[in-house]
This record gives C-alpha cells, sequence and structure tokens, in this order.
C-alpha cells in the first residue's frame, strides 16, 4: 500500500516538473500516407461518371476522380471558373459565359460580357470597366447588376451574400438582389485601400484587410442593423496587393495572409495565433483540423506546410515547382504541382 | 471639378507649370478618351498607346495596389488585367491598367515620374495594346479627365458635328436647313466626335466640349470635365450615360419645343486641343403638330 502511495506520488510529481520544464505542447507526430499521384503529360484521359474534383493547374484545367482517374483535360484559353460539376474556360475578351460539364460538353450559355466567378453555386460576371459586377441565373437571366464607383480589389460570397472591396477602401456586403446590407468605409490607416475581404458560410462573420500604414484585420458581425465591427487588429505588414483571407474550418477561423505568413483568429474569441512560413501565401485548406499552406518560395521553390490553428506548425517540405493548386476532398489533401496531381493524407501516428 | 478648376486657376496665376504631371507614356497617342462611349458607360480614363514601352508615374506618388494577372482562387478575375494604382499626396490617385507585366513593388513603393512603373500590354479585357490611365480625385469621388492635368499636346485633326436629327413619337428626322418641320416637343440628337491619328490611322473619339444653341437661347454647355456620382457616374455630376449616347457617336443633346415661325439650331463642339467644328441648320415651323 505504502509502496503503492509513493509510486502514485513520484508519478504526480514528474508530471508536474514535467509540465514545469516543458510547457511547450509536444509537437504531434503527422503519419503522411501518399494515396496516389498522375502525370499530367502521361496519364490516359477515361471519361467515367461519379464524382469529380476539378482542377487548374498553370495553363490546363481538368477533373479528377477521388481515386486519382483523369477525367477530363483542355489548355486554358485566358482564365477559367471552375467547380466541381462545371467550368468555364473563357478568352480575354469574353462576350459569352458558356458552361462545359466536367466531360467538357457544353451546357449553357450566358450572354454576359465579362470575367466570371463561380462561387458558393451563384455565377458573378466581372465587367469590363473592373468596377461593375452582375449575378446570373442558371437560365442566363441577370438577377442585379452594380456598376460601382471605384475598382474592385477582392470579391467573396455565401449563398446569399456578397462581400466586395474596392480600391477606394471602401467595403460592401451586398444580398442576393445586389442591394447594400452593409457598407463602410474603415478608417485608422494612412492610405485606404481593400487588399482581401471574405464572408464566412452563414454570414455571420465577415473579414477584412484593410489599409496602409497600419494594414489591419477587421471582423465584422452580423447583428439586427447590420454588421458592427469587433475586432480591429494592426498586422504589421504592407501588403499592397491582394493578400489571402477566408474562413475555414467550419468558420471557426479566419485566416489571412501576414508578414511573417500565415495569421488565424478565432472568429469568437478573437484569439490570434500564426505561423512563420518563408515565401508568399499561395493556397490554404483546412482538412480535419489540420491545415495545409502551399507557399512559394522562389527560384521555382514551393513549399507545403501542415499547422494546427490558430498556430503550432507541423511540418514543411519544400520541393521544386512553380504552378501549384491545393485543395481538399474526403480526408485527404489533392496537391498539384507542375504537371503533377498527387493524393494524400495526413493522419496522427 | 471645383477643385480641378481651382488646381489650375492657381497654377496658371502663379505661373507655375504643371511640370509635375507628366504623361505616363512617351509620345503617347489617344486612343479613347474620356467619356467616350465604351459601351454602356462612359470612359472613366483615356486609353493610350506608344512605341515606348516603358509607363511611368504621371506624378511623385505612393504605390498603394498592384495587381498581377494570373489565377489563384483569392484573386478576382479582374478584366482591368495587370494594373497599378498610386496615390498622389492624398488627393489623387491615378490608374495604370491593361499593363503587360507590373514593374513596382512595395519594398520600394515612393514613384516619381522617372519610376517605370510597368510594360504597356494586353492584359485584361482588352482588343489591342493600350494603357487604360485614370485619375480620381479620392477627396471628392471624382474620376477627373485627365487631359484637364496633363501637359497639353498639340492635335490637328478638328472636330465632327455630323448629322443632327429631331425624335419625336419614335420617329427621327435628320434636319437640313430650309426644311419644314412640325410644331412639338421633339428631342434633338446629333452625331459628335473628335478625329485623330497618326500614321494614317484616324481614331474616332469623344468631343470635350459640346455647346448646342437654339433661336440663341443656350440649350447645352457640356465640358467632359469629371464623372462625379456616388451611386450612378455622372458627366459633371448631371448627365447620366444613358441620358446622352444613344449610339457610338450619338448623342442626345435634350429636349427642346418647336414653335413659332422658325427654328436655328447651332450645335458646336471643341476638343481639347481648342480645334473647333460647327454647324448650323435653319428651320421653318409648320405643318401639324
Amino acid at each position: 500500500m505504502r509502496k503503492r502511495s509513493a509510486t502514485v506520488i513520484v508519478l504526480v510529481i514528474s508530471i508536474l516538473v514535467y509540465t514545469l520544464l516543458f510547457p511547450r505542447p509536444v509537437k504531434r507526430q503527422l503519419l503522411v500516407t501518399p494515396r496516389w499521384s498522375l502525370s499530367l503529360r502521361t496519364a490516359p484521359v477515361e471519361p467515367e461518371e461519379g464524382t469529380v474534383l476539378g482542377f487548374r493547374l498553370g495553363d490546363l484545367l481538368g477533373y479528377v476522380t477521388p481515386a486519382g482517374r483523369l477525367v477530363h483535360l483542355e489548355p486554358v484559353l485566358y482564365n477559367a471558373a471552375i467547380t466541381d460539376t462545371d467550368y468555364v474556360n473563357y478568352s480575354s475578351v469574353s462576350q459569352n459565359i458558356v458552361f462545359q460539364d466536367f466531360r467538357g460538353h457544353f451546357l449553357r450559355a450566358v450572354k454576359a460580357t465579362g470575367y466570371p466567378l463561380l462561387t458558393a453555386g451563384r455565377t458573378f460576371v466581372f465587367g469590363p470597366d473592373g468596377a461593375t459586377l452582375s449575378e446570373w441565373d442558371q437560365s442566363g437571366a441577370q438577377l442585379w447588376q452594380n456598376r460601382f464607383t471605384s475598382i474592385l480589389t477582392s470579391v467573396d460570397a455565401n449563398d446569399s451574400q456578397l462581400i466586395a472591396g474596392f480600391v477606394d477602401g471602401t467595403v460592401r456586403i451586398l444580398d442576393r438582389n445586389g442591394e447594400d446590407v452593409y457598407s463602410v468605409h474603415p478608417e485608422g490607416s494612412r492610405l485606404s485601400v481593400i487588399a482581401g475581404a471574405a464572408i464566412s458560410a452563414d454570414g455571420s462573420y465577415a473579414a477584412v484587410i484593410s489599409g496602409l500604414d497600419p494594414q489591419r484585420l477587421l471582423l465584422y458581425a452580423r447583428d439586427d442593423t447590420g454588421y458592427v465591427p469587433y475586432v480591429n487588429q494592426e498586422l504589421g505588414s504592407d501588403f499592397r496587393r491582394p493578400v489571402i483571407v477566408t474562413f475555414v474550418d467550419d468558420d471557426r477561423y479566419v485566416v489571412y495572409e501576414n508578414k511573417a505568413g500565415v495569421g488565424a483568429t478565432n472568429v469568437v474569441s478573437g484569439h490570434t495565433g500564426g505561423v512563420s512560413l518563408e515565401g508568399s501565401l499561395r493556397e490554404i485548406v483546412v482538412q480535419d483540423g489540420i491545415t495545409g499552406t502551399i507557399s512559394s518560395i522562389g527560384n521555382g521553390t514551393l513549399a507545403f506546410n501542415a499547422l494546427l490553428l490558430p498556430g503550432i506548425p507541423l511540418f514543411s517540405i519544400r520541393f521544386p515547382g512553380s504552378n501549384t493548386f491545393l485543395r481538399s476532398n474526403a480526408d485527404r489533401f489533392l496537391l498539384g504541382v507542375d504537371d503533377t496531381v498527387l493524393s494524400f493524407s495526413l493522419e496522427e501516428g | 471639378m471645383k477643385r480641378i478648376v481651382a488646381l489650375l486657376a492657381m497654377v496658371a496665376f502663379l505661373g507655375l507649370p504643371l511640370a509635375a504631371w507628366q504623361w505616363p507614356l512617351e509620345n503617347a497617342e489617344l486612343l479613347l478618351t474620356f467619356a467616350q462611349n465604351s459601351g454602356d458607360h462612359f470612359a472613366r480614363g483615356v486609353i493610350l498607346d506608344s512605341e515606348d514601352k516603358d509607363v511611368t508615374s504621371a506624378h511623385p506618388g505612393e504605390l498603394l495596389f498592384a495587381f498581377r494577372e494570373g489565377h489563384s482562387p483569392y484573386t478576382i478575375p479582374q478584366p482591368l488585367g495587370s494594373f497599378v494604382v498610386v496615390e498622389h499626396d492624398r488627393q489623387f490617385r491615378t490608374l495604370y491598367a491593361h499593363l503587360g507585366s507590373v514593374e513596382v513593388h512595395a519594398d520600394n513603393a515612393d514613384v516619381t515620374p522617372e519610376t517605370v512603373i510597368g510594360r504597356i500590354g494586353t492584359s485584361g479585357f482588352t482588343t489591342g495594346r493600350g494603357v487604360l490611365f485614370t485619375i480620381v480625385d479620392q477627396e471628392l469621388h471624382n474620376f477627373v479627365n485627365p487631359l484637364l492635368i496633363l501637359p497639353r499636346q498639340a492635335e490637328t485633326g478638328k472636330p465632327v458635328v455630323g448629322r443632327i436629327y429631331l425624335e419625336r413619337g419614335g420617329e427621327r428626322i435628320e434636319l437640313r436647313s430650309g426644311m419644314t418641320i412640325a410644331p412639338g416637343e421633339s428631342m434633338l440628337i446629333a452625331e459628335l466626335y473628335d478625329r485623330s491619328g497618326r500614321g494614317g490611322a484616324v481614331r474616332t473619339l469623344a468631343p470635350y466640349h459640346v455647346a448646342v444653341d437654339v433661336n440663341d437661347e443656350s440649350l447645352v454647355d457640356l465640358k467632359m470635365d469629371t464623372l462625379e456620382g456616388r451611386q450612378e457616374l455622372r458627366l459633371d455630376g448631371k448627365v447620366a450615360y444613358s441620358d446622352f449616347y444613344v449610339g457610338e457617336v450619338l448623342v442626345k443633346l435634350g429636349r427642346i419645343l418647336v414653335s413659332g415661325r422658325q427654328l436655328s439650331v447651332t450645335v458646336r463642339v471643341a476638343d481639347f486641343a481648342g480645334n473647333e467644328a460647327s454647324r448650323v441648320v435653319k428651320l421653318t415651323v409648320g405643318g401639324q403638330e
């Protein structure tokens, strides 16, 4: 009995000593399991029904199955808007928005001039003046059009709202009819400009990267009157270009490019963390609680970084490449690098 | 507009050259001018071309925003292609769009008129090479005609007053001096454009100044100085696109009441270099309304 008590006391003291001496969380062990890879140069195109995953990699757009079969591949004309069911491959002077299914078959055409954005099951078209946005339905009818007085820098949408940022520093949130739900011109920076804007899937939160000197992260929460700011955080960054900002992890976090790499703010608590990354952030995807990023280091080198939000780095791998994409599917990451697409999973070992 | 007029007046009064402003391209040629018909809206700036590929800042300032054409799930498909916005003295912002490349970076954000901020190109929604250049008055939220601020360029091509029409009840009647026209309210419409060009290529541009007198009373006196409006950009804050253009160069000049015995319509246009043209039609009023 006395021996057992002594063992318990030693164990408790050991845990206390260990906790005091090593307060940082122990790095988790991750098992990287490759699932498949295919070369876009040599893989046969095998038409197939069922679930497919769309991608854009360099000058190619295509679809693969979750099992790694290439279903469709074609060169991008000028740019492309791609979803998992259909795509628009358009030229620089685009007078018609032509939808094709993932096999490349014609679906429908919308008589709209400009560049399409397909997101949240909605079709938006950016007008040639860089300041006009319209939404179109499946039948090709225009739902609304707004000709703004400033140039658009960023747009994000869910199924009922759209957030738009502008060169003049204005942010507007529009409803499904294109009407202003909220409009704000954030103050507090020497120069006003919106470098990034995002809205959560249910519209409860909006995030904005605003201004220069200082550049700020602003979070807005929806209330009865529209949106109210509740986080106003200086970032220390000086990005004079579009900045990645997006809601992830079931909208629990907003993640964004910052001076050090990537920042993450819990939308409820406002608690902020971050992870240092080499190079500039290109892609960010959260998969089963593990965040994967791609950063461009320069000289034809990319890096895949795995981390836990809000700020625990797990590992980083460098590899040669310039064109890339990263997306998730079920429990896997899908990574494209130049002419290779590969699928892998990250599991805690 | 008031700010621009005040600025220009001050410059003229003090004898100061607007030397600090310069054309963003050497030997620039105008391909499209301010407030020109751009399909369904007024052009917010000018489109310039040049054999010289370097695009420089029109005025000392600071890089505000640079957008590089490319693809990313996080950047919008911007029809302006690669573009640069420069802030000047917290008053004006200039835009340089459809660039072939962006040559200015955040770590060297201060720009001078010698700074190459990009190269001329064809990025974005454009049918040919050219730089879209716009000036925004950041405080008044106006788009300002760049020709008001940039150094004057000599130009000899004359603007044109083409056909003049009266439109009533869905019918458009071309006016010729000596004809008889029935009394009644009508919309006065005219073909107005400027001609400019180099090396044999003739461009059709919008005129800078449009004035109309009806029986010696001023009906219209409009200069393409600014586009203003929070919701909709209007010429000089007053004239909406849909109230102005009815065709590429066909312009609604306003409603007139045809009455009395004689009707004299004088339409005058001028380009920014001061070249003028005018046309007078004298009509007899008679017949049934």
